[in-house]
């Protein structure tokens, strides 16, 4: 009851009192004025009046009861019952708890990847500039992209990115958009900056972006001053805002961080301010250290390109991202058309002649309040799949709280007879008994909350586990309350109505008649059709885990064609520090020579991509003196390696020779292909001394002869079909050449080897800073993160889905035995055999499980096919419909159900006929 | 809430007593008191008004919203709450007595079939 009802009801009750003494007085003062004396009077009153607390009582009632009050008796009566069975409440509460736990921790990650907006003013009037195309755009428009693309199947091409040129067009012309400003990453992926704090060289991530990035935005920093557009002026000191994470990493949050000399790849910077701690930047999942104007410094420039200031120019390289805040009143549709039209302006100005229309991209606004949707995209469908895959548990677990429910119910069936039989309304009794319910899933939701917190950290320290790691802030907040709520609040009713409605159901004189109720019979039955549901549903998850489970396995136990033991990885970038050319060249055959040399290392080389990263180099190639067959594909996959990489790898060398050091920057450009490439331009003959050339790069000149053949590896990634495969000297791939990763095959563990590595290094350049240094295993791992967290959580879920519906399934068995007492008494007294009457009820328990198996079957089928056709590369090496998995499934799930139906049937076999008959 | 409880407790007077409360306080508020005793007087003293009846009455014909109540003081300076026919109060009043017109010269003529034949 709330406090003022509570006022208000004290009022009425002395309300009440003093009207009833007026009434008194009244009648005493008539009868002493006709001379009765005032004690008699008052007696004589008293007794006319009758019994003043029962009048009040009666009185009351007729102000009839406010539903808080209500709502507070039936709180305190479903607690008092929760605590009678304390057996029955922790068994449902956990059970609820454990499945509202596992949908809430899902729910925070789908919150924090899908929900969330940006920390900035008005989130909701960004909108995020994008273009798309029929056809990918002509080369005559756009030559280079450089960012976040996408090409479907019909090869309509979408992209982030445009050039500095439409950013300016956009900002001098447009009327609909109250500010534009344009952003890029610098360098590639996480950790692409050299910085340098007092002579300490680390790598940091950073965005270049415009002077009005942070006006537009509407992020004013906690200390010093934002960016501006002054900062972009030429000549300008170099100004670096940094992140309130990066201020607490490096500089401890010291005030005196203002003013502070730093260099970006060798380039001078000061720190002018610092931004709001909950703001990372616009692209969720890379949480940025520091942001800069668009520079115009040598060493500096956006997607990893070495230079910024030969971009801006360029109307046909595109790179620049850009959002915009719309004007009030302005609607996306009339903005995306005015933009348009400006875009086209620019785009196309002077084209002769005009490209296809299909190969002319069109600005398309998106909404831009949640940032770039890179990391929605990844994680969305995922996500779902999981959220799915919780909902499924609840649901079990739901069964089972409402199968232990009906088991009371019908228990209490006595209880509720009375209670009608006094005059409690139906209604009013089923409330009675979904506030029990709704109680019980709220503390399962409270406990619920609990798992939930562990589970996100859990589930957290696996997403960001690695390199490519994700940043996601994941805190309690309103909506994953609100959802936990709600999610306690149907579920409490959920599994809650049908044993209300069965509880109440009964027919008041039998139960008052007799010992045992009759009545609420077909509630076995409907615990058994509970038990059936929970049989299929756990068979899907069952199958799931088979094949997420089965896929992990296909993946980390195939042949990927080199040794991942025993072999380090590390990144260094001396362009960072100036080094080109032969300079870079010279260093890394140094580097490589010191590193081999040092004791526990068996072989060292290097590579310009490290294996199984997921990036790859693709050109297309033409070979000489070759005609390809019509609709051959001419694509090649390359890499720049460096000498013995096949020998520090393993890769066998079927044909020819190595790359060795003899292949050096002036000798004759040569290449060692592997067995994919050989067979699929050369068929059967003899690659060797064949030579090739690439197409359209700058390297078109340089004529590759094919000295050697490789086995077949894996390349990009462990999913990766077969594809041909060109390795190439980095001696001779200079105009590629950059930061490299090194392979280094060592003795014992690899990370042992990491500090006198870093030794060797400092000692040629103390400013170079080792990137991604790990292990080949655990770059292989981080790759298929998101199928060890399928095939882990799905196990854990399975398994404990599984368990859930045996108790379930225990639960129900158990009571059918009881309610059957008296009969299995008088069949066991007529002649039966334990064993017959172990059968009996196994044969009632297996009809449960294959009834549920038969459902389940189809069920499982159809949502793995459903699922793999919305997301791809869910299952490798397998089919949506696996005969091995799903009788595995069937057999496990069969087997933990025989288990569980063994107990009730041998307690069944052992009832004492005597005792049976006596039970009544 | 749930006003049809009220049916299971008042006993027979249930309806009628609803009747002469509002039909005495048709002539001005009155306290609980003194509608017992008009109702008496009136009744010559036929009806008898328990006060287990006439209070939850009162309080049930309020929460309906046929009757209103103040506290005031009575003429010999006594302070007891007096209750007001509303508006909804006087209408329910007159479709109560159209009712019960109706029941009495139905039962009457179902009491006195042939009045008029019936030697004196």
């Amino acid at each position: 009851m709330s406090f003022i009802d509570w006022i208000f009801r004290r009022r009425r009750d002395q309300e009440l009192e003093e009207e009833i003494q007026s009434h008194l007085e009244m009648a005493a003062r008539d009868r002493t004025e006709s001379g009765e004396s005032s004690d008699e009077a008052r007696h004589s009153v008293q007794r006319e009046f009758g019994n003043t607390i029962l009048v009040k009582e009666v009185t009351r009632e007729m102000w009839g009861w406010t539903s808080l009050e209500r709502l507070r008796q039936d709180v305190r009566y479903a607690a008092r019952t929760m605590r009678k069975n304390p057996g029955v409440t922790a068994v449902a509460v956990l059970s609820l708890a454990l499945g509202i736990g596992a949908n809430t921790a899902i729910f925070s990650l789908i919150d924090a990847v899908m929900l969330k907006r940006l920390p900035v003013k008005q989130p909701e009037q960004l909108v995020m500039l994008n273009w798309v195309s029929r056809k990918w755009p002509s080369r005559q428009i756009v030559s280079t992209q450089s960012g976040y693309s996408n090409s479907d199947k019909t090869g309509r091409a979408t992209s982030m990115s445009f050039s500095y040129a439409a950013f300016e067009q956009f900002r001098a012309h447009n009327q609909v958009l109250s500010s534009i400003f344009g952003f890029a990453p610098l360098g590639l992926g996480k950790g692409g900056v050299n910085i340098n704090i007092n002579g300490q060289a680390t790598l940091a991530t950073g965005d270049m972006v415009t002077g009005n990035y942070f006006s537009g935005l509407g992020v004013s920093p906690i200390l010093g001053r934002a960016l501006t557009e002054d900062d972009e002026r030429p000549g300008a000191a170099g100004a670096a805002v940094i992140s309130y994470d990066y201020w607490t990493r490096q500089f401890g949050r010291s005030p005196s961080v203002l003013g502070e000399a730093i260099t970006l790849n060798l380039n001078p910077y000061i720190i002018v301010g610092v931004a709001p701690p909950e703001f990372f930047g616009v692209e969720p999942g890379r949480a940025l250290d520091f942001w800069i104007p668009i520079p115009d410094v040598r060493g500096l420039g956006p997607w990893g390109d070495p230079d910024t200031r030969a971009l801006l120019p360029k109307r046909d390289w595109w790179w620049l991202m850009m959002m915009g805040r719309l004007k009030p009143g302005v609607t996306a549709q009339q903005a995306q058309a005015q933009l348009d039209g400006l875009f086209q302006q620019e785009a196309t100005a002077g084209l002769n002649p005009m490209p296809k229309p299909e190969e002319i991209p069109h600005v398309e606004l998106a909404p831009g309040g949640q940032g770039l949707k890179n990391l929605r995209e990844q994680f969305s469908k995922p996500l779902f799949l999981l959220l799915a895959l919780v909902a499924l548990v609840l649901l079990i677990a739901c069964a089972n709280v409402a199968a232990l429910l009906l088991a009371r119910a019908t228990a209490r069936s006595k209880e509720m007879g009375v209670r009608l039989a006094l005059g409690a309304s139906r209604a009013r009794l089923i409330r009675q008994l979904l506030t029990e319910s709704v109680l019980m899933a709220g503390l399962g939701g409270a406990l619920g909350l609990l798992f939930a917190y562990w589970g996100t950290e859990a589930l957290l320290a696996v997403i960001a586990s690695g390199s490519d790691s994700v940043a996601l802030e994941v805190h309690p907040n309103l909506t994953v309350l609100g959802y936990t709520a709600a999610l306690a609040l149907i579920t409490g009713v959920l599994f809650g109505l049908a044993p209300a409605t069965r509880a109440t159901r009964v027919e008041v004189t039998p139960n008052l008649k007799e010992a045992t109720p009759t009545a609420a019979r077909g509630s076995v039955g409907l615990a058994k059709l509970l038990v059936v549901g929970q049989m299929a549903i756990c068979l899907v998850l069952l199958y799931g885990t088979g094949l997420f489970v089965r896929t992990l396995e296909n993946l980390e136990n195939q042949n990927i064609g080199f040794n991942q033991r025993n072999l380090l990885l590390f990144g260094i970038d001396p362009t960072t520090q100036g080094y080109k050319n032969e300079r870079l060249v010279s260093l890394y055959n140094q580097m490589l020579g010191r590193i081999r040399a040092l004791p526990g290392v068996r072989d060292a080389t290097l590579s310009g991509l490290a294996p199984i990263s997921d990036w790859q180099n693709a050109s297309d190639i033409s070979i000489e003196g070759y005609k390809p067959e019509a609709g051959l594909d001419m694509n090649l996959k390359w890499d720049a390696v460096g000498p013995e990489f096949f020998e520090t790898l393993g890769i066998r060398l079927l044909l020819g020779r190595a790359i060795g050091a003899g292949d050096t920057v002036t000798s004759a450009k040569v290449a060692v292909v592997n067995e994919a490439m050989a067979r699929h331009f050369f068929g059967s003959s003899n690659p060797i001394g064949r030579q090739f050339h690439f197409n359209g790069t700058p390297g078109a000149k340089d004529i590759f002869t094919i000295v050697g053949v490789l086995d077949n590896a894996k390349f990009k990634s462990l999913r990766e079909q077969l594809k041909p495969v060109a390795y190439l000297p980095y001696t001779q791939m200079l105009w590629a050449l950059g930061g490299v990763h090194f392979e280094v095959r060592t003795a014992g563990p690899p990370l042992a080897m990491l500090p006198a590595i870093r030794r060797v290094v400092r000692e040629f350049n103390p400013n170079l800073p080792l990137a991604d240094a790990k292990t080949q295993q655990e770059q292989i791992d981080e790759t298929i993160m998101q199928e060890r967290l399928f095939a882990r959580l799905s196990s854990f879920f399975g398994v404990l889905a599984m368990l859930l519906a045996c108790v379930g399934l225990y639960g129900t068995m158990n009571y059918a035995v009881n309610r059957r007492t008296n009969e299995i008494g008088v069949r066991t007294a007529l002649g039966a055999q334990r064993g017959n009457i172990l059968a009996m009820v196994l044969r009632e328990t297996s009809l449960l499980v294959f009834v549920g198996l038969g459902l389940g079957v189809p069920a499982a089928l159809a949502t793995v096919r459903l699922a793999s056709s919305q997301i791809s590369d869910l299952l490798y090496g397998l089919k949506a419909n696996d005969v091995s998995t799903i009788l595995m499934a069937g057999a496990m799930l069969v087997a933990v159900a025989t288990f569980a139906g063994l107990l009730p049937a041998r307690r069944a076999s052992r009832i004492d006929p005597m005792v049976a008959l006596r039970y009544e | 809430m749930s006003p049809e409880r009220y049916q299971n407790r008042i006993e027979l007077l249930q309806g009628t007593l609803d009747m002469l409360i509002l039909q005495t306080l048709q002539w001005g508020p009155q306290h609980g008191y003194a509608i017992s005793h008009a109702i008496r007087a009136y009744s010559g003293d036929a009806l008898q008004v328990e006060t287990g009846s006439l209070y939850p009455a009162l309080h049930r014909l309020e929460r309906q919203g046929w009757l209103e109540s103040e506290w005031r003081k009575t003429e010999s300076n006594q302070r007891a709450k007096f209750y007001r026919l509303t508006t909804g109060g006087k209408k329910q009043l007159l479709s109560e007595r159209r009712r019960w017109d109706q029941f009495v010269t139905a039962i009457g003529g179902v009491l006195n079939p042939i009045k008029t034949e019936e030697p004196l």
